[in-house]
C-alpha cells in the first residue's frame, strides 16, 4: 500500500512525481539569509501546491535538476531541502528477502 | 520640438528580451540563452511617424521586484524611478515567455502594482505553438489590464505591432480601468497572492495545455547524466580547440601572404628611409602579425555563442558546480569563465550575474587566469615555430594537444588559486546556485553571424586603435637613436628599445629571457597579443630585410632556445593581464587593494612558471 509522505525534497527519490506542500528554512548555514532563500524559490515557480519531480543531478553529488512549473530548474541539495513534498511512497519491506 | 518616449524592456532571464530588443532597434549584440546575458546597459533610439523619437532601454532580466543581484537592483531603481542611471520610463515593455506564462505573469502582476503604463510582449509564441501551447491574449489582455502584443523577436515577427502599441493614448482608458484599486508604487503585494492570481489568469487564458518539450527532455538525459555529461563538456571543449586550430589553417595562411604581399609592394614603390621602414617594419609587421589571428578568434567565438545560443551553457553551469564549488567558485562562476576565454574583460563584467560577493570577487580575480583570445597570438606562433605537428594518437596532433594543455593548466591555476583565496584572504558563507535550464533552441544563424561581425569588428579596431598605436611607439622606440656607423650589434642594440630590454634582462634573465622579449613584454602590457607584433618589430628590425619576409616563426626558431621558448610559454599562462583588464577589475571591485593583488598574483605565478618551465628544460636536454 503506497502512503503519502512529507519529505524534504533533496530526500525525494528521482523520477517520482510529487506536490509541493510547504517552502520552509531547510538547512541552510545559518550566515546567508540574504537573499532570502523563499522568495527565490517562490519567483522560480515553487509555489505550494506545485507539481514537482527530480530529474538529474549533476556529477559527484551536485545540483539537482527539478522539473516545476514547466521549467526545469537547478538547485543544490541543500537548498533544495528548504522545499518539502508530499509524494506517494511504496513502504521498503526489509524484512522480506527476494 | 520632437516628443520623445521613454521605452523600458523589462522581464525575466530568457524571456527573449535581448532578441526583442534587437528586433527592435536594430542593435547588433549578443543573443543567449543563459540567464544574466544582459549585464551592460543596452540602449537604443529610433523614429516613429508624428515625430516621435523612442527611446529604448534593455534593463536587466530579473524574477521579481525584489533586487538581489547588481543587475536586478538596476531595474529595480529604474522601474520605482530612484535610479540616478536611467530616467523613469514613460511605458514599460514587460516581455513574457508564452511557453511558461504562470511564472511570468506573476512578474506582470508584481509590476502593476508600481502603476506604470505597460505593455505585454507575449513573446516566443513560435516556441508556445511548437509545445502545442494556445494561449488567448485577448483574455490575457482583459485580466491584466494591460495590452498584449504576440511576438516572436527572432523572427521580427509582431514587431511592428508592438511600436505601434507605444502610442499610449490609445490604451489609457484600459489602463485606468483596471489599475489595482489603493496601489501605491512601491507597495508590492506579498510574493503568494500574485502567484495565486497569476495561476488564475493562466490557467483562464490557457486554451490548451500543451506537452513538455520531448526533445529538450530527450537531449537532457544524455547531457545531463552524471557520467555522459561531463564526457559531452570535455569533448566539446576538446573539439572547440582542435578546431581553432585547424579550421584557422587555411585562412590564416591567406592573411599572411596579403600582409607579405603589402610589405614587398611598400618596399618596392616607397623611398628608402624612415617612412619606408615604418610602413614595413612598424605597421604592417606589427598590425600584420595580429590581424592573422582573427580566424582562430572568430572560430572561438562561433562556438561560445551557439553553445550559448542552444541553452547548452546552463548546463554546462549546471554539470561543473559541484567541482566548482570544490573550488571555492559557483557553477555560475563557469560562463563567465568560460567567456573569459574569449576576453577577460566580458568575463569579468559577467561575473555581475553571480548575486553572492564573495563568489562574485574570487571569479573576479581567477578569471584572467582563463587563456583569453589575446594570448592565442603568442601560443600559436610558439607553437607552431617549436612543436613539431606530428600525429600522437588517432587523428590527434602534438600542436593541437600542447595548446589544449595550455588551457588546462590556466584552468587548474584558476581552480588552485579560486581555492587558496576562499580558505585564506576571502572566506564566508558558501553561496548558493539556483537558476533556470532554458529549452533547447537550436540558435538561429543570423544571430550567430552577427554576433561574430561584432567580434570581427570590436577586433580589428583594437588592432587598428590601440594595437597600431603601441606598433608605432615601439617602432619609434627601436629605431631611435641610430647606432654609430661602425656597431658591431644589431641596430635595434643601440635604440631606447634596446636599452630598457637590456636594463629589464636583468630581472628576465634568471627564467631564460633574452632581451628581445624583455622589450616585447613592456609594450604586451597594453594587450597581450601586441607581444606578438613586438617580437616582429624586434627581429625584423634587427634583421635584413629577408627576414621581414620569411615568417617571424623560423626566425624564432634560430633565436631561441627550446627551453626559452618553453618558459615563454609558461610565462603566458600567467601573464600580469593587460592594462584594460586592470582597468575593469579596478571598476568592478571597486578596490585598489584587489586590482593591485591580481596584478602581483599574476606576476608571480608567472615568474615562477617560467622559470621552473626554464630550469627544467634545461636539466633535460
Amino acid at each position: 500500500m503506497p502512503t503519502t509522505e512529507i519529505l524534504p525534497l533533496d530526500r525525494l527519490p528521482h523520477g517520482l512525481p510529487a506536490r509541493i506542500s510547504k517552502i520552509g528554512e531547510g538547512r541552510i548555514e545559518p550566515v546567508s539569509t540574504k537573499p532570502n532563500l523563499e522568495e527565490l524559490l517562490l519567483g522560480l515557480g515553487f509555489e505550494e501546491g506545485a507539481e514537482i519531480e527530480i530529474r538529474h543531478q549533476g556529477p559527484l553529488g551536485g545540483p539537482l535538476a527539478v522539473q516545476v512549473d514547466g521549467r526545469l530548474i537547478a538547485l543544490r541539495p541543500i537548498d533544495a531541502s528548504a522545499v518539502l513534498v508530499e509524494a506517494e511512497m511504496v513502504p521498503q519491506d526489509s524484512g522480506t528477502g527476494a | 520640438m520632437e516628443d520623445v518616449l521613454r521605452v523600458a524592456l523589462v522581464g525575466n532571464p530568457n524571456s527573449g528580451k535581448s532578441s526583442l530588443f534587437n528586433a527592435l532597434t536594430g542593435n547588433r549584440q549578443k543573443v543567449g540563452n543563459y540567464p544574466g546575458v544582459t549585464v551592460e546597459r543596452r540602449a537604443g533610439r529610433f523614429e516613429v511617424p508624428k515625430d516621435r523619437l523612442v527611446k529604448i532601454v534593455d534593463l536587466p532580466g530579473t524574477y521579481s521586484l525584489t533586487p538581489h543581484s547588481p543587475d536586478e537592483v538596476v531595474t529595480h531603481d529604474v522601474l520605482m524611478g530612484t535610479s540616478t542611471l536611467e530616467h523613469l520610463p514613460d511605458v514599460v515593455v514587460c516581455v513574457i515567455d508564452a511557453t511558461n506564462l504562470r511564472v511570468h505573469v506573476r512578474f506582470a502582476l508584481e509590476l502593476r502594482s508600481l502603476g506604470q503604463p505597460i505593455i505585454i510582449a507575449l513573446n516566443m509564441m513560435d516556441l508556445a505553438s511548437r509545445d502545442g501551447i494556445e494561449i488567448d491574449s485577448d483574455r490575457l489582455s482583459e485580466e491584466l489590464g494591460m495590452p498584449v502584443v504576440p511576438t516572436v523577436a527572432v523572427r521580427k515577427s509582431g514587431i511592428q505591432e508592438l511600436v505601434d502599441s507605444f502610442d499610449t493614448k490609445s490604451w489609457a482608458a484600459l489602463w485606468t480601468k483596471y489599475s489595482v484599486p489603493g496601489a501605491k508604487k512601491g507597495s508590492t503585494p506579498s510574493v503568494r497572492e500574485l502567484q495565486k492570481e497569476a495561476r488564475r489568469i493562466a490557467a483562464a487564458v490557457t486554451i490548451h495545455e500543451g506537452v513538455e518539450h520531448k526533445l529538450t527532455r530527450i537531449l537532457d538525459s544524455i547531457v545531463l547524466n552524471p557520467i555522459a555529461g561531463p564526457i559531452i563538456l570535455l569533448s566539446l571543449l576538446f573539439l572547440m580547440f582542435q578546431a581553432v586550430f585547424s579550421w584557422a589553417e587555411a585562412p590564416m595562411a591567406w592573411i599572411d601572404e596579403s600582409i607579405m604581399a603589402l610589405q614587398r609592394l611598400s618596399l618596392e614603390t616607397l623611398p628608402e628611409g624612415l617612412f619606408q621602414s615604418l610602413i614595413v617594419d612598424g605597421v604592417l609587421a606589427g598590425v600584420g602579425s595580429v590581424v592573422i589571428f582573427l580566424p582562430q578568434i572568430l572560430i572561438l567565438f562561433a562556438f561560445i555563442l551557439v553553445l550559448e545560443a542552444s541553452g547548452y551553457m546552463a548546463r554546462a553551469a549546471f554539470l561543473m558546480d559541484r567541482i566548482m564549488t570544490m573550488a571555492g567558485l559557483n557553477g555560475r562562476a563557469f560562463i563567465p569563465l568560460l567567456s573569459s576565454f574569449a576576453c577577460a574583460i566580458p568575463g569579468i563584467m559577467a561575473a555581475r550575474t553571480i548575486d553572492h560577493p564573495r563568489d562574485r570577487l574570487t571569479t573576479i580575480m581567477v578569471a584572467p587566469l582563463m587563456t583569453c583570445a589575446a594570448r592565442l597570438p603568442v601560443y600559436t606562433l610558439i607553437i607552431a615555430a617549436f612543436i613539431p605537428n606530428t600525429v600522437v594518437f588517432g587523428g590527434v596532433r602534438l600542436q593541437g594537444l600542447v595548446m589544449f594543455g595550455l588551457y588546462i593548466v590556466g584552468i587548474v591555476s584558476a581552480l588552485i588559486v579560486a581555492g587558496v583565496l576562499k580558505k585564506t584572504l576571502n572566506k564566508g558563507a558558501p553561496s548558493r546556485l539556483l537558476m533556470e535550464l532554458p529549452k533547447y533552441q537550436a540558435p538561429r544563424f543570423r544571430d550567430i553571424v552577427l554576433g561574430l561581425i561584432e567580434r570581427a569588428r570590436l577586433f580589428i579596431r583594437r588592432a587598428g586603435t590601440i594595437i597600431l598605436f603601441s606598433m608605432i611607439v615601439l617602432w619609434g622606440l627601436a629605431s631611435f637613436p641610430a647606432p654609430s656607423p661602425n656597431a658591431t650589434e644589431p641596430d635595434i642594440f643601440y635604440s631606447i628599445a634596446g636599452q630598457i630590454g637590456r636594463a629589464l634582462e636583468v630581472v628576465f634573465a634568471p627564467i631564460g629571457f633574452n632581451w628581445e622579449i624583455s622589450v616585447a613584454l613592456v609594450p604586451g602590457m597594453a594587450a597581450r597579443e601586441v607581444a606578438v607584433g613586438a617580437l616582429g618589430t624586434v627581429y625584423s628590425l634587427s634583421g635584413s630585410e629577408d627576414a621581414v619576409a620569411s615568417s617571424l616563426a623560423t626566425v624564432l626558431q634560430s633565436a631561441w632556445s627550446l627551453p626559452t621558448a618553453l618558459a615563454f610559454l609558461a610565462w603566458y599562462v600567467f601573464a600580469p593581464q593587460c592594462l584594460s583588464t586592470l582597468a575593469v577589475a579596478r571598476r568592478e571591485t571597486n578596490s585598489w587593494g584587489w586590482t593591485a593583488f591580481m596584478f602581483g598574483y599574476l606576476f608571480a605565478l608567472a615568474y615562477i612558471a617560467a622559470g621552473a618551465t626554464y630550469w627544467t628544460a634545461m636539466a633535460l636536454m
